[in-house]
């Protein structure tokens, strides 16, 4: 019984530390994008660019609130205040 | 019950479309004689009263009154309160004005009366095909829209040929403007070029002067100047990538009115972009 308990604390602890995944459109993501995959961004996340250049595409629809973005040159990352 | 609550549901309808009937949009006709009708014969003999002038402008009012379209016209300039049906005389047009004179001072115009769009018509007085007097008014007209958190669009008219001289200078300059406009849309500007040259139709029989249209000519400036600002125009959408990101870091923007979605790209700058 304590084994099942602490694997299963085990598990959430690691499934709380878990990092953005690199799935395009994921809404939980932050952190570095890869080229020609498309990433939504809410209204305070921040793109900060880690080359120069750094070019990327963006599309918003008009009385949404996130837009998507995606790269085309260059490093970038999202960032997503907690 | 029953009654008094459908009657106050009505009520308020009533009220919120008569506030949205109320919202008036403010125009500032900008530009040199052309705008604020001055004529050759002004200087060469008594000049006509002030009263009188109307420019394009009256046809346009008029034209915007029959659409049920409420507009204020906005401007330190008064001219044409004589004119029967009346019309809104406020204007900034300034005879004798190059487009370098209106770029030092379209900032303090807009300062002193805010505009949600420009109908631009100058450079007639240039004498040059050189767009650099334009391209200062459009970056002062984006440094009041930093300043002031306000969006302004401006129609920027490719400007009228002149009659019995060569029109090879105001050729180039319109190719130099259509030019200009394109690459500054690209970039995000409210901008949208306005074929006054070709596309008003004006032939000689329309103008009083070499350089200045008669009533027929500045009717067909304002059926034109009117069939442009009827077209539909999100500024929302239009505005958007600015709004996130300087201009001078956009490299292309596509605005789809039927989508309501706009796709630009951008540099990201050293700053970063926050949405």
């Amino acid at each position: 019984m304590k084994n099942i308990l602490t694997l299963t604390s085990f598990t959430l602890i690691l499934l709380g530390c878990g990092g953005g995944s690199s799935s395009g459109s994921n809404k939980t993501f932050s952190g570095a994008i890869v080229v020609s995959e498309v990433y939504t961004v809410f209204p305070g996340d921040s793109i900060v660019k880690h080359s120069d250049p750094a070019i990327i595409n963006i599309i918003h629809k008009e009385g949404q609130s996130e837009s998507t973005i995606e790269l085309i040159e260059g490093n970038v990352t999202i960032l997503r205040k907690p | 019950m029953n009654i008094k609550f459908i009657y106050t549901l009505l009520m308020g309808l009533f009220l919120f479309h008569t506030f949205l009937q109320a919202e008036i949009h403010r125009i500032m006709p900008l530009g040199d004689s052309i705008t604020y009708d001055d004529l050759r014969s002004d200087y060469e003999s008594t000049p006509r009263p002030t009263g009188i002038r109307k420019a394009y402008r009256a046809d346009l009012w008029y034209m915007l009154e029959e659409a049920k379209i409420s507009v204020d016209f906005v401007g330190s300039q008064v001219a044409g309160q004589d004119i029967v049906p009346p019309f809104d005389v406020n204007n900034e047009g300034h005879p004798g004005w190059t487009s370098y004179d209106i770029s030092s001072r379209v900032y303090q115009f807009l300062s002193a009366n805010p505009a949600d769009t420009i109908l631009l018509h100058i450079g007639t007085n240039d004498r040059s095909s050189s767009v650099d007097g334009i391209t200062a008014i459009l970056d002062d007209i984006d440094r009041y829209e930093r300043d002031s958190g306000t969006h302004v669009r401006v129609l920027v008219a490719m400007i009228i040929g002149r009659l019995s001289v060569s029109n090879v200078v105001i050729d180039n300059f319109n190719a130099n403007l259509t030019h200009l406009v394109q690459q500054r849309i690209q970039q995000g500007d409210m901008l949208t070029l306005v074929d006054m040259y070709q596309g008003a139709g004006l032939i000689s029989d329309d103008y009083a002067d070499i350089t200045h249209p008669n009533a027929s000519g500045y009717q067909k400036m304002a059926t034109l100047w009117f069939n442009t600002l009827i077209q539909p125009y999100n500024v929302a959408l239009h505005s958007y990538p600015q709004s996130i990101v300087s201009s001078e870091y956009i490299q292309s923007v596509v605005v789809d009115e039927n989508t309501k979605l706009v796709t630009f790209v951008t540099k990201v700058p050293d700053y970063g972009i926050t949405f």
